[in-house]
């Protein structure tokens, strides 16, 4: 069982723009090899082979990686347990052009924020971080972490000076942190049970119905 | 997908054939050596993906197709059908240049064109020769636009107006119907321009003196629209009938870096313009007066944003004059009321500090900060106004409310700079009946003072470092720059100091020495333009106690008003907004974009972009160009 072996996974949400993405898409790159389903709908292991390190590990000459996607129509949430594990299969996708190209999904989180700020009924702010561009070099940036961020009124007094481009998640009620995610289309979560990928999926769903997703 | 090197395509005409030939060649020299009165090249790029990478001549021996496409998204070419074909990328509206072999797979790249609805010419080419061309049909035009300029032609006008007139109507008929040929739509910058146009000069009879101006304005627009018109739509359809009077882009034109230019100036107009600074700023006539002068530079009322307290529903909101861009190589960086121009070396050098695309914000500073002058200084074609503004120095209780408080202030401020400039230790007494020769000899100095501050705190995001490289390196190219040091030394003090002020009786020393710091870095950087900089150090060092520091110190106020009274922090987030970026990289803070490489990641903010990835101070053409193409592609659309 993949939530087992990782405490954690990280990767990007893609999309094709236009072609749906079969099992076969992804084996069209040949150093990745279908490894099982896990028993979740639509999500799947694969497993990377390499003949160099990608996370600095020690020479062994060759180098196997999981991969966990779950795929739907044109989009792909494609996830390791390592980042550079994930940015490699991309890099690989995109110096060939016989493979298929995948874009990365935009989040858009700054309209995000806000409105879970506005209305926090579903799931509320755990961590956001913040571009402050009317400072200069005197303040950059700005981070809150907290249950409820939107709760506190020096956060939402002062929102109008912050862009916002990461933030993590969490459910209304109780929950730990659900995932957290940035605009350029990065997630990550921790993964205690296999129920995770569920309510990642749900947070998903939660952006894509409230038009919070896009390709450019 | 990355560009490679650019080599040059080469349209000529065979002797006193009626024929057309076509080639490339690698290098600029070897176009020359043939060059004839039809001779007519482009720079175009190769791309790694498709096998374009090398530099190299080309004849087209054989039978191929040359097929044009454009103005289109690079990326694109990743969904062709038929990726193992010559690629190339170029600066004109077709920027989109494939070499096709074989007869069967033109015609299916044909049919993918179309199905697109993309915009394309094709040539037939064989052994070199153009022996047929044919390109898509325009989209039907519903002709609305020539409703007003028929209105505007039919105009009974005055004699000196009439000729300006008829310059003006037939170059924007071109100006527009070329556009909706190019881009299957209406500009609404050519739209709302001409519609600018048609009202002021319905009602002539309101003109009174400004008839001059207005004329002025409609002569400056129809300039402005000659270049934007031969420079974005040279290369259309059919491309070997027209021609771009920029002569190393006369084959295609440089519509890319047209679309780039008029991006960056709509994304600014769109949020900067918006905020209606002049007007608002009009509005503290509605705020209570504060004496001003004698304000302690620690009180929080020098650093709360008062623009912000006053809403933009408050204000008419008359829509906003567009600026047409263009690049000239005469004019540089130059701003009127209706144009914005870009030298032309920017489009091969934009990428280096000497022509960064960033000096653009200099001229829309100075758009904005003359609007506000515009209401805040005193008239000097009224003796009332001045007299006025004169009595309120001496009395300040005759300043009825925060806007005069201002003016009161920016007037005293005058009366230092004018002691400053004779170097009299002592106040001098003035005599009121000079007030108005003062107004008049400083206004130049007090607005451009005001736009480098402004300058400064918006769009360089206070960032001293990119600021001082930025506008140093950028006047290091102008002819004659060493009779300037003194005044450039000195704005540019001024805008440092504008976030040092709460440093006390130091502020003005620790101003300099920031801005001294990063001179001195910039002589430690191997360029021919250090010498410059380094006679720069040693004037500062030379004269900052006797002539320089006092002149700051005049300026102050101004750099109080400005940073006080016309930056807001709200407004500045505004400007900053940028929401695709990740985890930040040390070197593009963020940005997905790698020099080159062209990626489907948008970007919001092309003034961060500029800055971010104009950090060279030798030129590259390829750099600037990929610069261009982001500029015109990968911006969100608000």
């Amino acid at each position: 069982m993949i939530y087992k072996n990782f405490q954690s996974l990280s990767g990007y949400l893609l999309t094709t723009r236009s072609m749906n993405i079969s099992r076969e898409t992804i084996l069209d790159l040949h150093s990745i090899s279908f490894a099982n389903d896990i028993p979740l709908p639509g999500w799947e292991e694969f497993t990377l082979e390499t003949s160099k390190a990608l996370i600095q590990e020690e020479y062994r000459g060759k180098y196997l990686y999981p991969i966990i996607c779950r795929r739907s129509g044109t989009k792909l949430l494609l996830l390791s347990y390592n980042r550079k594990i994930v940015e490699y299969v991309l890099d690989k996708f995109k110096i060939n052009k016989e493979l298929t190209y995948f874009f990365n999904m935009c989040i858009n989180v700054n309209s995000l924020v806000k409105k879970l700020t506005d209305t926090p009924d579903k799931y509320v702010l755990s961590f956001v971080h913040a571009r402050v561009p009317a400072f200069g070099n005197s303040l950059r940036a700005i981070s809150f972490y907290g249950n409820d961020i939107s709760e506190a009124s020096m956060f939402r007094e002062n929102m109008g000076l912050m862009n916002f481009y990461a933030c993590g998640l969490r459910k209304v009620v109780g929950e730990k942190e659900i995932l957290r995610l940035s605009s350029d289309g990065f997630i990550s979560f921790r993964l205690p049970n296999l129920e995770r990928l569920v309510e990642v999926q749900d947070t998903i769903t939660f952006l894509r119905n409230n038009y919070l997703l896009y390709d450019k | 997908m990355e560009i490679c090197d650019q080599s040059f395509l080469v349209l000529d005409r065979s002797g006193d054939s009626l024929t057309h030939t076509i080639r490339i060649e690698s290098e600029l020299t070897k176009t020359l050596s043939s060059w004839g009165p039809s001779t007519r090249i482009s720079p175009i790029a190769g791309i790694s993906l498709f096998g374009t990478h090398r530099l190299s001549t080309y004849s087209f021996e054989g039978v191929s197709f040359l097929l044009f496409l454009g103005p289109m998204d690079p990326q694109t070419l990743l969904d062709l059908p038929y990726k193992k074909c010559k690629v190339w990328l170029g600066l004109g509206t077709f920027n989109i240049v494939i070499n096709i072999e074989d007869s069967a797979i033109f015609q299916s790249l044909i049919s993918w064109v179309k199905g697109k609805n993309f915009r394309y010419e094709y040539w037939e080419i064989k052994d070199g020769q153009i022996v047929k061309y044919n390109f898509s049909q325009s989209v039907s035009d519903d002709r609305q636009w020539v409703t007003i300029l028929e209105n505007i032609s039919d105009l009974q006008i005055s004699t000196e107006i009439r000729e300006a007139v008829t310059e003006y109507c037939p170059l924007m008929s071109s100006a527009i119907s070329r556009y909706k040929q190019v881009f299957h739509d209406e500009s609404p910058n050519l739209k709302n321009l001409n519609m600018f146009f048609y009202e002021i000069l319905n009602d002539l009879s309101k003109l009174g003196e400004r008839l001059y101006p207005v004329l002025g304005i409609l002569k400056n627009t129809s300039a402005g629209l000659s270049r934007f018109s031969s420079q974005t739509f040279s290369g259309i359809t059919p491309i070997i009938e027209t021609e771009c009077h920029f002569w190393s882009h006369s084959l295609l034109g440089v519509g890319i870096a047209s679309i780039a230019l008029s991006n960056l100036e709509s994304f600014i107009q769109n949020t900067l313009g918006e905020q209606r600074i002049p007007q608002r700023f009009q509005l503290y006539l509605n705020k209570p007066r504060i004496d001003l002068h004698k304000l302690n530079i620690s009180d929080e009322l020098w650093y709360k944003d008062h623009l912000s307290t006053i809403s933009l529903d408050e204000i008419n909101k008359d829509p906003i004059v567009p600026l047409l861009t263009y690049f000239s190589g005469r004019d540089g960086y130059k701003s009127t009321y209706t144009t914005l121009s870009a030298p032309l070396s920017t489009v091969s050098a934009c990428n280096s500090y000497p022509w960064s695309l960033m000096t653009v914000t200099h001229e829309i500073s100075h758009t904005i900060v003359q609007g506000v002058l515009g209401f805040l200084y005193p008239d000097l074609n009224s003796n009332a106004s001045i007299t006025k503004t004169w009595e309120m120095m001496r009395d300040e209780s005759l300043s009825k409310n925060l806007f005069e408080s201002i003016q009161r202030y920016l007037s005293m401020s005058i009366l230092k700079i004018e002691t400053a400039s004779l170097a009299i230790k002592t106040q001098v007494d003035f005599d009121p009946s000079k007030f108005k020769f003062y107004l008049d000899k400083w206004h130049h100095e007090v607005e451009e003072t005001m736009v480098h501050v402004f300058d400064f705190l918006y769009f360089y995001a206070q960032d001293i470092e990119l600021y001082v490289q930025g506008i140093w390196l950028s006047w290091s190219v102008i002819p004659n720059i060493k009779n300037r040091i003194s005044e450039y030394l000195t704005r540019t003090i001024c805008a440092v100091l504008s976030i040092n002020l709460r440093r006390g009786s130091d502020s003005e020393d620790i101003a300099m020495t920031f801005v001294r710091k990063q001179l001195e870095d910039l002589t430690k950087s191997k360029t021919s333009k250090s010498s410059f900089i380094q006679e720069t150090l040693d004037y500062l060092d030379k004269q900052w106690e006797d002539e320089i520091k006092p002149k700051v110190i005049a300026r102050k106020p101004l750099v109080k008003i400005v940073r006080t009274f016309i930056f807001s922090k709200e407004i500045a987030t505004i400007l900053g907004y940028e929401t695709r970026i990740s985890k930040p990289t040390p070197k593009y803070k963020g940005y997905n974009l790698k020099p080159k490489q062209f990626a489907f990641n948008s970007i919001d903010n092309p003034i961060r972009f500029i800055k971010l990835y104009t950090n060279s101070i030798e030129p590259s053409s390829s750099v600037s160009f990929w610069m261009l193409y982001i500029l015109a592609f990968n911006l969100t659309k608000k």
